[in-house]
This record gives C-alpha cells, structure tokens and sequence, in this order.
C-alpha cells in the first residue's frame, strides 16, 4: 500500500507544497556550563547542540601547530524514533553523520586563528522524523555562533528528495522512508557556495540539478529564517544587558 | 574545573554556619521547571529543568512483547518472563548521558575529583528501575499483563541528561513521573480463537499508566561536616562524604531508600534525615502532582518548593 | 614505496603545476592513470594496479580483492536475502608516513563509500544469493587489501571489489526434501551450522555440487556502480581527476579536500561524497559529475572487458589442458600465469 507522495492536486502527505520547508524553530544559550548551544526544531526533528570552546585540547597528542581541531560527538536519543532502539556506542551511521559535521565545519570555521587549540561540538538528536543531517548542520550552525567561535558564513543544510519528475523539498520520516532519493546540502548562503553533499538511494544524473537546486533554494530559505533569529536574539540580549 | 581544597573547606564551612554558596539554606531546593508532552515520538515525555542546576529528558516508550521470543525484544525476553511469573509487566530503565554531559572533565562530574559519570547515571538507573518495579511505587504493574505468564507490555523509560548540576536522581524521578503520568498507551483487548487466546491492540483507544499518579518523589540528603543539606549543587555534592536517597508517597511512607558514598554514619543523622524526608515529600507532591496532572500536552510550569 | 610524505615545497609544486593544468606523471587534468588487471587462477581473486608499474614510489596503487562465499543464516531482517560483507584493510606500511589516526579515519572513510557503492546501491543481486528461505543463504564476502596506496585508495578498490564480484563463481547447490518428514524446515537449525542441522532435523537438505559435478555459477549483478574521485587545488580553482598520494596531500592543507561520485553506466548516481573541503558553486559540482559519468562508462568497460578476457584465457588454457592430457580431470586445470591485461 504506497501512498502517494504528492496528491494529484500538488500536495503532499503533511499538506505542505513540494517546495515548502517545514516550520522551524530555533533557540540558542540554553546552557550556562559550555561556550554555545542551539535548538532547533525542524517539523518534528529536533536537534540539540552543544559547543565547547577553543579550549586546551582534552588529548595532547590531537592538536595542531597551525590550527583548532574540531572534534564533533553525534548520539541519538533511545526514545528519538518510532520503534525505540538502546544506545549504540558504535554506530557506523552516526559516525558517518559525525565526519561528515566535522569535515563541514572544519571548512566554515576559522580554525587558524587558534593554533593548538579545540572546538568540541556536541549533536545529541532527541527526536528523528527526516532530514537529520540538515537539521543538525543548522543546529551546529547556531551553537557556534552563539558561542561566538569565527566563522566565514553561516553553513545551512536543507534536504530535497526526487519523485515521479519532480524534486521536493525537506523531507520528513514518511517520505524518507518511501524509498525516494535524499540529496542533502550544506552551503554557505551568502556565496552560494556548496561545503557539503550526501546522498542517500539511486538518483540519476539528469535530476542531480533540479534537486540540487531545490535543496539552494531551501537552504536560502533556512538562512533568512537563522539570521532573523539571530538577529532578534542578539537585539534581546542587548536589551537586557544594561549599558553601563 | 577540580575543587581545590581551599574551595571544598569553604564550602563545607559555609554550610556548617548554614551559609550556601549560592544563598540557599541548606534544607532549601532550587525552583523546578516541568514540561511534560514534549516528545511526540515517546508515548510520554516530560522534561524538568532546575534552576542553575540538572536538566534532564525523560521519554516513555511502550512495547508489547510475548514470552516465546517470536516479537521483538528477543534479548530482553528473560526479564520479561521473570516479571510475568510475579503477575506483572515491567518497567526498564535507563539513565543516559549527553555527550556535552559526558565529554566534560573527561567524563567525570563537573567538579572534577567527583565520580565517573557513567558511574552516577548506571547507579540512577538502577535505583529508578529497583523503586518503579516495586509495588511501592503504587504502579498497578499487573494490569500491564495482557495474557498471563505470555503476553505483556513493558515500559522503557529513557533518561537523557542533558546538564548536571547535582542532585541527579531527584530530578530524574521527578521528570520519571511527569512523564509516566503523561503515557498514553494503546489498549489491548484479549480475544479467544478457536480457544486460544490473543490480543489485539487497538490503533486509537489509548489508556494511561495506572497507579502513575502515586509515584512517590524522592529527596536526597547530602552530609556535609555534620549537617545535611538538600539538592545540592556539583561542587557541594562533591563535598559530600555520604548520601541518603529517600522516597516518599503521598501517605507520608518510605517507599525506597538508598545510601552512596564512603562515608559512615550514625543511626541518629538517619533519622533525621528520614524525619525530615517524610514531612518533606507529601508537601512536594502536593506541588509537583499539580503540575504534572494540568490538562494540555504542552504544560509549563514553575514550582519553587520551600519549607 | 616512498614512506616520507611529501615535503612543502613539493606540495607547493604541485598546486602552482596544477594551476596550470599541469600534472607530475604528465597526465592531462582529467585522465585515469593506466588501469591492469591480475586475475588469479581461483575465481574471485583479483589485483588492480593504478598506474604504470615503473612510475615514481607513491604514484601506483596496487589493490587486491578477493571474494568468497559460503552457507549461513541469512539475516533475521532479510530473510529471503544472501549477505554481503565488505572488508578493508589497508596494508601496514601504508601508515610509515602517516599517524595511525589519519589512517583510521581514510580506512573509515573509504569502506563507508564502498558500502554505499557496492551493497546499498544493491549492485549485487541478494535475492538470488538464498538456498532456503529463513534458513539458508550464501554469505559473500569481498576482503579488499591495500598494497600499496598511491593515492586514490577509493577508486582502484571499487573498481578491484567489481571486477572480482564478476569474476567470482560460487559452488551450484540444490535443495532435496527428504520425502518422509515434513515439508517446512525446522527453525531449531544452528546459526553456523545451520545446512547440517537442518539434514539432521530431517528437513531439505542443501547438497553443494563439485566443479565437476555442476559448473560453478556466478553473482547476479545488478549494475556496477564505479566510484570517481577529484582533487581540488587552489581553493577549488583547479581540479584534477584520479589524484595520486602526493597530489591528495598537496589538496589537503587542512581537510581533504576531493569529492567522490559512484556512477553506473546507465548514469544513475549511487553515491556522492562531499565533505567540507572548499565551497564551490553548484555548476562545478554539475560539471565533475557529468565528467565523471563519461569516466564511469569507461571504467565499467575496462572492467567487462579484462573480466571477459581473462575468461576467455581461461577458457582455452582448460581445453589446452585437457587437450594435452587427454582426460577428463578439467576441474584441477588451473591458469598458472596471472592473466595480465592493459587498458
């Protein structure tokens, strides 16, 4: 019993048009003991980040002459899914959605302005419903800024899946689990720029564009929406910072 | 950061004068945030979220699962056939950390020289599996039994901590019964084919957990020198040599109790502390049942509990 | 092989030679190094060289794969499905010029793309790989070894893994139900031993054939996905394909700085890989894949075509043999020489 994805009259399961993104949510400085932290809330995903740092790095032997090492935990909540799984320590997928953080944000931070130096990031996913690496990208994206570590731009990631001939964009649990092709891309708004790409299922070349470029479009999107955020948060705390 | 031991004797004297570092006094707790419905994943969820302090995230999932291993859980069957033998479902607990939480002072508690923290969340696990598997914890867990000694449900309950701040597991059985007391699960009704009996589970009919409403709540005491104080913060916790959990229902009785530390102590501080938990409580429960039980599935509530 | 990596300035020459579509093995920007074939006589045995045999230490990449199968369980969540199972393993002294750490995370980050490519993609057909549904099933095995790590580790693995796949024969087997007991199989059967219990129990039995009994078969593939990796210099101003060891180094000041495509011939993308590395427009990223589509029709061509040569040897060293003996023991002829085939 396959359901349709998008109805005949353009809408999909969620009543959402295939290029619309789902409500988001966004939240920083949640905690007083480390540097940075977000939340973010993408439909359903929710996505919680923590950042240390730079600081002294935990191993010796890990830091580098010339510039910081990001280090980036991944884990997942037992309850996050529909069927509840306990806590793997080694999950290939989670180490792979781990390299694939910290290689993004290896590029987007300024890593040589502190030689010797660490970046912790901390990704714990408390509930999954589709696009979990773009929402952890955009959740890792805030903490950082919050924690006022430098960075070239903002990096936001958005997903779009390709069906009948058609792309569509954020994807959610059910049509993540349809079998459809996810591209998911992280890139740097304001140049447009691409960091990171991953791919889930077959999708053939020809539809590599259009997908592709539904995915900017989200990701432009997404930015508009982090940097009101931040802009009003930022707006909030000098509000209540009395001016001396 | 460690404690230095100039830090601890201020701190420890601090307390002797009944001075906290953060202003309190020392049988004074910190004000609690309670948000229950929060997960849509979880049958039911609740977050608590101390002042300057723990946060924790509690999700309740619910399962059912038959004795002869053919449904999921085939690993954890044997836990099942045991609770099913005594008439009852059961409850399995689990303490997790986040890795911020974990990754701090290499995975030791916030003050430093303080414990491992698996070590902290594997002995909260276990007293908040012991306590809820008890018929103490005034769970009805016969009614979790769908067939006899076959077919029953069983209740994960997983605790994310996602910031310490001392005094884990009172914030954790808190949050435990938010987010028991906020569980919907399906119904199942027993049917009879061809004499044999089976179950179905019905897809919108859902019950609550009953007897969740009398969890008791616990206050831990924490010695210092010669006195104990309550909800303590990581750096206090760590100066405390010996601790006393102590449960406490609605009817002012001790439902479970458990000692940690190194520390030895007479019969005469346990009292005390044990007085002092059994007047404490009931008047917790009072504040906290009433948070817990507002209608709506996003809840926000505020309880600041003072003596 | 070299075992000091590149020095600055070498890696700095490298870079300006790059800017200036220039390459130190004389490759244009955009061209595989030459590709050989060794098959060794069992099936499923194979070496991939990347680049010429005499090129400089650290410019040839040497890769064995070896597949083999045998009977187990298939898994409780797939049921009606054989297994794959890919393992790799870099050859010690690849680690002499890097820390151990490093090549952890490039053993990590090669074998999850190769897992992409080779099992999620589904390019081996798992169905067919069943005796016995819930019972029995082939557990196929592909062990891939890095001899020697020229650089482009990914693409000479996937293109050996593929090679060997086709290469592979596995014993043919039949299932015979033992008239007397019941037709279903037993589910008390033994994980590892579970064709023995299942003869005990009295339900079908798995009968593997000899070579001389049947002829071994081969793997239904599905398509072959082959993997396309670029090096980035320069902030992604230049781009070279099939980079070697030094070329890698001198992309990677920081992060490695590449993007991999797994493409098959029908030009369906398997997988792409892009982590971090410089930000390029989405018109870059669309030109490397169309390119990547022609290099992939290439290489799935190689990898036919030595297959179906060495077959071809092989075929005519049996007949030779039995020929010159004048007997019927074909099944222990075996080629002595490695096939040798150059693309």
């Amino acid at each position: 019993m396959r359901r349709e994805i998008v109805s005949p009259e353009g809408f999909r399961q969620d009543g959402r048009r295939p290029e619309e993104l789902r409500r988001s949510h966004f939240r920083t400085s949640l905690f007083q003991q480390v540097d940075g932290s977000a939340y973010v809330e993408q439909g359903n995903t929710q996505c919680l980040v923590t950042v240390s740092g730079p600081r002294e790095p935990q191993m010796r032997s890990k830091s580098l002459p010339d510039r910081a090492v990001v280090t980036v935990e991944y884990a997942v909540a037992p309850f996050s899914a529909g069927e509840r799984k306990g806590p793997l320590r080694t999950n290939r997928a989670h180490t792979e959605v781990a390299a694939s953080l910290q290689a993004t944000f290896e590029a987007a931070i300024m890593t040589t302005l502190f030689p010797r130096s660490e970046i912790m990031i901390c990704v714990q996913m408390v509930q999954l419903d589709g696009s979990a690496l773009a929402t952890a990208i955009n959740a890792v994206s805030l903490a950082i800024i919050d924690a006022g570590i430098p960075v070239t731009d903002y990096v936001t990631a958005c997903s779009a899946g390709y069906i009948g001939s058609d792309p569509v964009l954020d994807l959610n649990y059910l049509e993540e689990s349809a079998g459809m092709p996810q591209l998911t891309l992280a890139l740097l708004p304001r140049t447009r720029k691409i960091v990171t790409m991953a791919m889930e299922q077959k999708l053939h070349l020809d539809h590599l564009e259009p997908t592709a470029e539904m995915c900017e479009e989200g990701c432009l999107q997404m930015y508009q929406q982090m940097n009101a955020y931040i802009a009003s948060a930022s707006k909030l705390a000098t509000l209540i910072t009395p001016s001396a | 950061m460690p404690l230095s031991t100039a830090e601890r004797l201020f701190a420890a004297e601090g307390i002797a004068a009944s001075l906290r570092i953060d202003g309190r006094d020392p049988l004074d707790a910190r004000t609690v945030e309670l948000e229950t419905g929060v997960i849509l994943q979880a049958s039911g969820s609740c977050r608590a979220r101390v002042h300057r302090g723990s946060q924790v995230l509690v999700g309740a999932k619910v399962a059912i699962e038959t004795l002869d291993g053919a449904s999921l859980g085939a690993g954890t069957s044997t836990g099942l056939g045991a609770a099913l033998g005594q008439g009852g479902g059961r409850i399995v607990c689990q303490v997790v950390c986040d890795p911020s939480v974990a990754a701090t002072g290499g995975g030791r508690c916030g003050a430093g020289s303080g414990r491992p923290v698996d070590d902290l969340t594997g002995e909260c696990g276990q007293r908040l599996s012991e306590l809820l598997n008890s018929a103490a914890s005034g769970i009805d867990l016969a009614s979790l039994v769908v067939i006899p000694h076959r077919v029953g449900w069983t209740v994960y309950v997983d605790v994310l901590v996602l910031d310490l701040g001392g005094n884990l597991f009172d914030v954790v059985l808190l949050a435990t019964k938010g987010a028991l007391c906020n569980l919907r699960m399906p119904r199942a009704t027993v049917l009879s084919v061809d004499g044999k009996q089976d179950y179905d589970i019905s897809s919108h009919e859902t019950e609550r957990l009953r007897g969740a409403e009398a969890i008791p709540l616990a206050v831990t005491c924490y010695r210092v020198g010669r006195r104990f104080v309550i909800d303590p913060t990581l750096e206090e916790e760590d100066c405390s040599d010996l601790s006393l959990a102590i449960a406490v229902n609605a009817a002012g009785q001790v439902c479970y109790m458990s000692k940690s530390g190194n520390g030895a102590s007479h019969g005469s501080l346990i009292k005390t502390m044990m007085a002092f938990a059994t007047r404490r409580v009931p008047e917790l429960l009072r504040v906290a049942d009433h948070c817990i039980l507002q209608q709506g599935t996003r809840t926000r509530a505020i309880q600041g509990f003072k003596v | 092989m070299s075992s000091t990596a590149p020095s600055n300035a070498e890696t700095a020459f490298i870079r300006t030679a790059a800017a200036q579509g220039l390459r130190l093995d004389g490759r244009a920007p955009t061209a595989f190094r030459p590709l050989k074939f060794h098959f060794a006589s069992t099936p499923g045995a194979v070496e991939v060289h990347l680049g010429a045999a005499d090129a400089a230490a650290g410019n040839s990449t040497k890769v064995q794969a070896v597949v083999s199968a045998e009977l187990g369980r298939p898994a409780i969540l797939a049921p009606n499905e054989g297994v794959l199972a890919i393992a790799l393993e870099l050859a010690p002294d690849f680690s002499a010029a890097q820390a151990s750490v490093h090549r952890n995370e490039e053993e990590a980050s090669v074998s999850r793309l190769l897992e992409r490519a080779l099992r999620r993609s589904g390019a081996v057909d798992l169905e067919s790989l069943s005796v016995i549904a819930g019972e029995v099933a082939w557990h196929v095995r592909i062990d891939i070894r890095v001899l020697d790590a020229g650089g482009n580790i990914l693409d000479a693995a996937c293109v050996a893994a593929l090679a060997a796949l086709l290469h592979f024969r596995r014993p043919d087997v039949g299932v015979e139900h033992t008239p007397s007991t019941d037709f279903l199989p037993s589910a008390g059967a033994a994980a590892d031993a579970a064709t023995a219990a299942l003869a005990a129990s009295g339900g079908p039995s798995v009968r593997v054939y000899g070579p001389d009994e049947r002829p071994p078969v081969p793997l239904t593939m599905h398509h072959l996905p082959v993997c396309v990796t670029f090096a980035f210099f320069n902030d992604g101003h230049d781009v070279v394909l099939d980079p070697t060891r030094g070329e890698e180094i001198a992309a990677s000041p920081a992060t490695p700085d590449s993007m991999a495509f797994v493409l098959n011939a029908n030009g369906e993308l398997c997988a792409l890989r892009k982590d971090g590395g410089c930000a390029m427009d989405l018109k870059r990223v669309l030109q490397c894949g169309r390119l990547a589509a022609l290099k992939a029709a290439d290489l799935t061509k190689a990898i036919k075509d030595a297959v179906a040569r060495c077959e071809q040897a092989m075929l005519s060293a049996t007949k030779a043999r039995a020929a010159a003996k004048g007997t019927n023991d074909a099944s222990v002829v075996a080629v002595e020489n490695p096939v040798v085939l150059e693309e």
